[in-house]
C-alpha cells in the first residue's frame, strides 16, 4: 500500500507529493508504473484533499481481475462528491487512455 | 428475483433498528455490488445481449458503449465492485476493517448502486438505449473474436 498525505484538507505542504509503494502493481504497468501512480495520485489529491492511498489489488478468485485502488477521503455526503468521482475516472482515462480500468476508486466520505 | 430485491434488502438491512455487526456490514457492501451487476444483466437481456459470468464484462461494455450515463454507470460499478471485493475476501485488511464498521461509508455504497439502478433506468429508454446497444455492439465487434461456424 502507499500513501500521500497533506498536512490538510486543501492545504499543501512541502514534500507531501512524495508516496510510498509497498507491494506489487499488476505486470500490465511494469516499467511505467511509478509515472502513472504518481500522476493518479496527483489528481486524486487535486480532486479528493487529505490522505491518499493506494494499492493493487490482485484478483482473489484466480482470475486475470486485478487493479490499483486508490483510497480517498471526501467531506459530505455522497451527493456532494459524486460528480467529483466521475471527474476522477475522466482525469485517469486521459492518463491512461487504454487502461483506465486498471484503477479504482474508493470513497471514504467524512461528515 | 431482481437486482432491484437486492438493493432493497441491502437497504434494508442497513436501516434495521439495532447494532450493526462488522459481518452485516460487509454483506450489504456486497449486496450493493451484486443489485448492480444484476440490474445490468437484466438491461442487457432486455438488449438481447448475450450473458457473460465475467465480472468484467458487464462494466466494461457499459464503459465501451460511450454513452454518458452507460459510462457513469459502469465506472461506479467498478468501484463498487472492488469495495465489495474488499469486504468479501479481505478479512484481516485495516482499509476492510475499517470501512465494513463506518456506517457512513456503508451508506455511500448504497448510494452508490442507487445510482447505478437511476442510471440504468435511463438507459433503457430512448434515446440512451439505441445509443447503448450501438456502442456496445460496435465495441464487441473490435473486441471479440469471430466465431468459428
Amino acid at each position: 500500500m502507499g500513501t500521500s498525505s497533506p498536512s490538510a484538507a486543501g492545504a499543501e505542504s512541502p514534500g507531501a507529493e512524495q508516496s510510498i509503494v509497498v507491494g506489487s502493481v499488476p505486470q500490465m504497468l511494469a516499467g511505467h508504473s511509478m509515472d502513472l501512480i504518481a500522476q493518479i495520485v496527483a489528481v486524486s489529491r487535486q480532486l479528493f484533499p487529505g490522505e491518499v492511498s493506494y494499492e493493487h489489488s490482485p484478483d482473489p478468485e484466480g482470475g486475470t481481475h486485478d487493479y490499483v485502488i486508490f483510497d480517498v477521503i471526501a467531506w459530505g455526503e455522497y451527493a456532494d462528491y459524486r460528480d467529483r468521482i466521475l471527474q476522477w475516472h475522466d482525469e485517469v482515462e486521459k492518463i491512461v487512455p487504454n487502461n483506465a480500468g486498471a484503477f479504482r476508486l474508493i470513497v471514504h466520505p467524512h461528515l | 428475483m431482481t437486482g432491484d430485491e437486492i438493493l432493497k434488502l441491502a437497504s434494508e438491512l442497513f436501516a434495521s433498528k439495532g447494532a450493526k455487526s462488522e459481518a452485516l456490514c460487509r454483506a450489504i457492501i456486497g449486496r450493493c455490488y451484486y443489485a448492480a451487476y444484476h440490474l445490468s444483466l437484466a438491461l442487457f437481456a432486455e438488449m438481447g445481449l448475450p450473458r457473460s459470468s465475467d465480472h468484467k464484462i458487464p462494466s466494461r461494455w457499459l464503459i465501451e458503449s460511450g454513452e454518458p450515463n452507460a459510462k457513469s454507470a459502469g465506472r461506479f460499478m467498478e468501484d463498487l465492485y472492488s469495495a465489495r471485493r474488499r469486504a468479501d475476501y479481505e478479512l484481516e485488511h485495516p482499509v476492510a476493517i475499517r470501512e465494513s464498521r463506518d456506517l457512513q461509508f456503508v451508506k455511500s455504497q448504497i448510494e452508490l448502486a442507487t445510482d447505478i439502478k437511476r442510471l440504468l433506468a435511463v438507459c433503457a429508454l430512448e434515446p440512451a438505449r439505441s445509443q447503448v446497444q450501438a456502442g456496445i455492439q460496435a465495441f464487441r465487434q473490435r473486441t471479440e473474436s469471430p466465431r468459428r461456424g
